[in-house]
């Protein structure tokens, strides 16, 4: 930086005072409106955080970031001197922020936490801190306050740098976007207006990029013009595609579902080599546990687990395992042997699975198939949809495992099953003594027997929510449908409770069932399911806990089920039917939760009932598991794709390996030329001058391969480093190293096009001339 | 990689990284994202298009003419159309020495210019000859550097980089006859001297009056000694070698013509193009002189050509008897 500066017009400093103000001011209404919206920190606390109360001074702020940024205007444009007046202004805010130290910090580390807090709560993995520094709430509020005004100045010094001496685009953007990113990462909105003031100076920066070394005057100009046009242009976006009803458009959709598919091959082809490719991520699926007390927020990687073929059109529900006991925030299987015991009291040898109860005794449709190819869902059970017929189980490839899931046969990965719409039957048989009925019949007792169990410290807590919320206890449902008992739970917990996927985990010590009611009343599938599962069985429901998929089916095409398709929702047991499921998490508005009819279990428990559609939650771990899925076979499941649907985009997500690998080839491209450049210009720089000097003429030796020239005094220079018995002078060393410079520049303008791309990589040619450096000439 | 490159591979990686979060987000703040990333360019062309279509490019030297070795400079001027500044101006520049044929290519690229301003680039000296500079290609770009334009391209500048007159001694050249009868009054006319015969005007010697004829024609008759013609000092060269050589024989060329001139000896100069025909130029003046070397050095001189010295024959001056000088580069000249 120099004194003297002649780079200065009135209307180059009206120009930049409006970038200044554009950034100062959009920078703190954004900040202001992201974090300081009272009603995102009442999700947090029970009182206004102290950026809440930093929002309700906006104005002040908003002024007091124009007062800054002018101030700073006024700094960076002086003719001369700025230097020691930017010292100056800089040991003044060091000043006023060790005077105001402590109040300061405790105001820095309060919104720091406030924006943690945040962004935590939204994201699945931010981290929060604790920190109480014993200040009163209005006294915080004045301390984040302070610490605000104290950032702003300093900002607006950065910035004032940034925009009237660096004139760099992205070092504005460095300095604003920063501030603003945890709360759009957060998926959390700005004040528009603040942010397309923001967005017209990142804008107008970067098309005045290339001529911020032009004359002042024209500068200016040239500053207004697109200041004017990016504020059209941003005016124009905001008014042809309106924020309010804003619907994902349809493309973006399907390219999702390509693109996850594309994706999934490739980890499919990865994952049958070993390295680092080798294990799929993924830690969904239905395990012989699901921890309830350890699920925190969710996040997924949207790969794919499960593809799908049917010929039945619709939403399936993809069954994984049922759990039945809840004991300590965890749902696990029943006691080992309890099962076996029931059948050898009820002297059943080959009895029928439970599983197929409702094909046998229920109404049954038509007989459709489905194939499920297992690409690294969690634990050993096949997934498969409701209502299955009895059929040949040697050639499926699972196997009825007890009451509770279908066993893969071991090392497969695909199976065939076929099942048929089933609906309980209006007048169900009564027991007769023998066929399925009968075992249905003797299967009841044992349903009542494990079914109903509800640990006792749950118990007042789930009766008091049964009697706030409805009249399920005291109303006449004690004879009602259990499908209606089932219907009027998930009212209660859509009523009570909201559905938020990055829900963290319950504090410890306390039942993650009962925090999800009574404290946080928020949660996911799991809490949902775990909790109506819970208040059935105190109603006298026999419920249990089941995990699986949910897909999105068309006949003839292969559908792949993602990770964040996994789902838990309840079965409920009819009598003279069978389990039931009962879907009991409030639906999440989703574009693509609309289909054109449920399939499969229904997700609405009444078929004649008017209740709108069932959730079909979009993305939820019903088992998330520390251990990683065993690594899957692909058994040449791949010739077999047809055109993929994905069947449940929903969440963000993005590829993460192959933004790794493209990342990774990137960054090794970046360091495979700068290393040896970087390397040439330390050797070219050695104190030993003759060494340097004979390593300047290896490289144009080298250079001589892509038709350089040796320069005879370049010849002679080395000849004296090599055998003269008096060292190269400075100046010597320096005309060596322009011949080289030289030289490159030579050939960088005679070789063709692709040589002189491969020249300019390998020898770390920088760009030929970069705008608004003085005029280079090379030749 | 170009920076226009650089810019157009960050642009489409900008482009395909809001293309991506479209897809992966559902939220609204990624549809306005990729929209504005649509726009942007869109936004530059129509700030820029006016500029690029308009901009006008101009060669210039300064000086004209030189000397070898001395510092001269190529002004390159643009002409933005109107008061926005343009992008960014990348010439591409061809600068030949057209006598020794050696050509350097040069990049200029020139960021907002916002006035009609010369932009000066070193011209290089090292050798004698008539240096131009044209522009090979020129183009400006739009705000972002992402769409490009050509720009006309202007006429060529020339520079005559002249030689350095070296220090040459003349050969002895023939001696010239008097031109003015009164100044050879001393000299008296002998039997063998030729002479003619006129009427007698006021102020002629008494010494120049023929009596014998003035008493027989009876009014006074005198003698003038007629001028003897003397030959032309004609300069051969032979115009062909490398660079060094070419500079120092028309070091001495020039030197051998100033010292005639100095000697006010009109003389001629001759040399063989590079297809053989003679060239030759007459030089009374220092703008002959100058008009000379430009001809002598506005084509490429061969590195082997045909000599004079192997064709005799062409030693011959415009008019009259001429006194050949060979300009050699070594030794001095002869005859």
């Amino acid at each position: 930086m120099t004194d003297q500066d002649p780079r200065v017009s009135p209307l180059s400093v009206a120009a930049d005072g409006l970038l200044l103000v554009c950034a100062m001011a959009g920078v703190t209404a954004c900040f202001l409106s992201l974090y300081g919206d009272a009603r995102l920190g009442a999700l947090m606390t029970a009182q206004a955080t102290p950026l809440d109360q930093c929002a309700a001074w906006s104005p002040s702020f908003l002024l007091l970031s124009v007062v800054f940024a002018l101030l700073s205007l006024c700094l960076w444009s002086l003719p001369r001197g700025r230097g020691r007046a930017a010292c100056g202004a800089f040991l003044l805010w060091a000043a006023a922020a060790f005077y105001a130290r402590e109040r300061a910090s405790h105001g820095a580390t309060l919104c720091l936490r406030t924006i943690t807090d945040l962004f935590s709560k939204r994201v699945a993995w931010g981290r929060t801190f604790q920190y109480d520094p014993g200040l009163a709430q209005a006294e915080q509020g004045a301390a984040a306050r302070l610490s605000l005004i104290l950032a702003l100045y300093l900002l607006a010094l950065a910035l004032g740098w940034a925009v009237v001496r660096s004139r760099r685009w992205w070092m504005v953007v460095l300095l604003t976007l920063p501030p603003l990113l945890p709360g759009l990462l957060a998926d959390l909105y700005p004040s528009w207006p603040a942010f397309m003031a923001l967005s017209a100076c990142w804008c107008a920066m970067l098309l005045t990029s290339l001529c911020r070394w032009s004359a002042p005057s024209g500068r200016g100009r040239l500053t207004l013009a697109a200041l004017a046009g990016s504020a059209a242009v941003l005016a124009t976006i905001t008014l042809a595609f309106p924020m309010e009803g804003y619907a994902r458009p349809g493309w973006a959709l399907r390219l999702e579902g390509d693109l996850s598919s594309a994706t999934d091959r490739l980890s499919d082809l990865l994952s049958r080599f070993d390295g680092p490719f080798g294990a799929p991520v993924t830690f969904v699926g239905t395990t012989g546990e699901a921890d309830l007390a350890g699920a925190g927020p969710l996040h997924y990687t949207g790969r794919t687990v499960l593809r799908v073929s049917t010929d039945r059109s619709g939403r399936l529900y993809l069954r994984g395992a049922s759990l039945a006991v809840y004991r300590d925030g965890r749902w696990t299987a029943p006691p080992q042997g309890s099962y076996q015991g029931y059948l050898d009291g009820a002297g059943q040898e080959a009895p029928v699975s439970p599983l197929l109860f409702p094909s046998l005794l229920g109404t049954r449709g038509d007989v459709y198939t489905a194939t499920v190819v297992d690409l690294g869902a969690m634990g050993n059970c096949g997934y498969a949809p409701y209502h299955l017929v009895d059929q040949d189980w040697a050639e499926t490839g699972v196997l009825p495992m007890e009451d509770a899931f279908l066993a893969r046969r071991e090392g497969g990965q695909i199976h065939t099953v076929s099942f048929t719409d089933a609906a309980p039957r209006p007048d169900p048989p009564a027991p007769s003594g023998e066929g399925p009925e009968r075992e249905a019949d003797l299967y009841a007792d044992y349903v009542r027997s494990l079914y109903l169990q509800v640990p006792d410290e749950l118990v007042p807590v789930l009766t008091r929510v049964l009697e706030e919320d409805s009249d399920l206890l005291t109303g006449g449902y004690a004879g009602a449908d259990r499908r209606d008992i089932a219907a009027e739970v998930a009212a209660l917990l859509e009523r009570r409770c909201r559905y938020d996927l990055a829900t963290p985990a319950a504090p410890e010590g306390t039942d993650p069932v009962a925090h999800f009611l009574t404290e946080s009343r928020q949660g996911y599938c799991m809490h949902y399911a775990s909790s109506a599962v819970l208040m059935l069985r105190l109603l006298g429901v026999p419920a249990r806990y089941v995990s699986g998929f949910t897909a999105d089916c068309h006949p003839g095409r292969w559908t792949h089920v993602p990770d964040r398709a996994a789902h838990a929702w309840a079965e409920i047991w009819l009598d003279g039917f069978g389990w039931y499921p009962a879907e009991v998490t409030p639906a999440a508005a989703s574009a693509w939760h609309e289909q054109e009819e449920p399939i499969g279990p229904s997700s609405d428990p009444l078929p004649e009932s008017e209740e709108p559609q069932p959730t079909p939650t979009p993305s939820t771990a019903p088992a998330p598991s520390a251990r990683p899925t065993p690594d899957p076979q692909g058994d040449g499941q791949d010739e077999q794709d047809g055109p993929g649907e994905d069947a449940a985009p929903a969440s963000s997500g993005l590829p993460v390996q192959a933004a790794a690998v493209v990342s990774g080839v990137l960054l090794l491209l970046w360091l495979g030329q700068r290393l040896p450049k970087r390397y040439r210009d330390r050797r070219l720089s050695s104190p030993d001058r003759d060494r340097a000097a004979l390593d300047a003429y290896g490289y144009l030796r080298r250079m001589e391969r892509w038709g350089g020239r040796m320069d005879p005094r370049a010849l002679e220079l080395a000849q004296k480093a090599r055998f003269s018995q008096h060292p190269l002078t400075q100046e010597e060393l320096g005309e060596m190293r322009a011949l080289v410079d030289r030289e490159r520049e030579r050939l960088c303008v005679v070789l063709g096009p692709a040589a002189r791309l491969a020249f300019r990589y390998l020898w770390g040619m920088p760009r030929p001339a970069r705008p608004g450096t003085p005029p280079k000439d090379g030749g | 990689m170009t920076a226009m490159a650089h810019r157009r591979l960050a642009y489409l990686l900008a482009l395909a990284g809001a293309l991506l979060f479209q897809i992966f987000n559902e939220n609204y703040l990624a549809h306005f994202l990729l929209a504005l990333c649509a726009a942007l360019p869109i936004l530059s062309l129509a700030l820029s298009l006016p500029g690029m279509l308009g901009c006008r490019l101009a060669l210039s030297a300064d000086p004209a003419a030189l000397d070898r070795g001395s510092k001269g400079r190529w002004l390159v001027c643009v002409e933005p159309p109107n008061a926005l500044p343009l992008s960014q101006l990348t010439i591409r520049l061809v600068g030949e020495d057209l006598l020794t044929g050696q050509r350097e290519h040069r990049r200029l690229v020139l960021s907002g210019v916002a006035r009609r301003r010369p932009v000066g680039l070193e011209a290089s000296t090292l050798h004698c000859g008539l240096l131009e500079l044209r522009v090979r290609r020129a183009k400006v770009c739009d705000y972002l550097g992402l769409f490009s334009l050509p720009v006309p391209r202007p006429r060529p500048a020339h520079m005559l980089c002249l030689p350095i007159p070296a220090e040459v001694e003349l050969p002895v050249l023939p001696e010239e006859g008097t031109s003015l009868p009164g100044s050879t009054g001393a000299a008296r006319l002998g039997p063998g001297d030729d002479y003619d015969l006129r009427a007698y005007r006021p102020g002629d010697p008494m010494r120049s009056v023929h009596w014998k004829l003035s008493s027989k024609w009876d009014e006074l008759i005198v003698r003038e000694q007629v001028r003897a013609a003397a030959p032309m000092p004609l300069l051969a060269l032979d115009r062909f070698g490398p660079p060094e050589a070419l500079d120092r024989l028309l070091d001495r060329l020039l030197g051998l013509s100033r010292a005639l001139l100095d000697r006010r000896r009109p003389h001629a100069v001759l040399w063989l193009d590079r297809t053989g025909m003679p060239q030759l130029r007459t030089v009374s003046d220092e703008r002959q002189l100058t008009d000379c070397l430009w001809a002598l050095m506005d084509a490429p001189a061969p590195l082997r050509g045909p000599s004079l010295e192997d064709r005799p024959e062409l030693l011959r001056g415009p008019d009259g008897p001429v006194f050949p000088i060979y300009v050699a580069l070594e030794g001095g000249a002869h005859d």
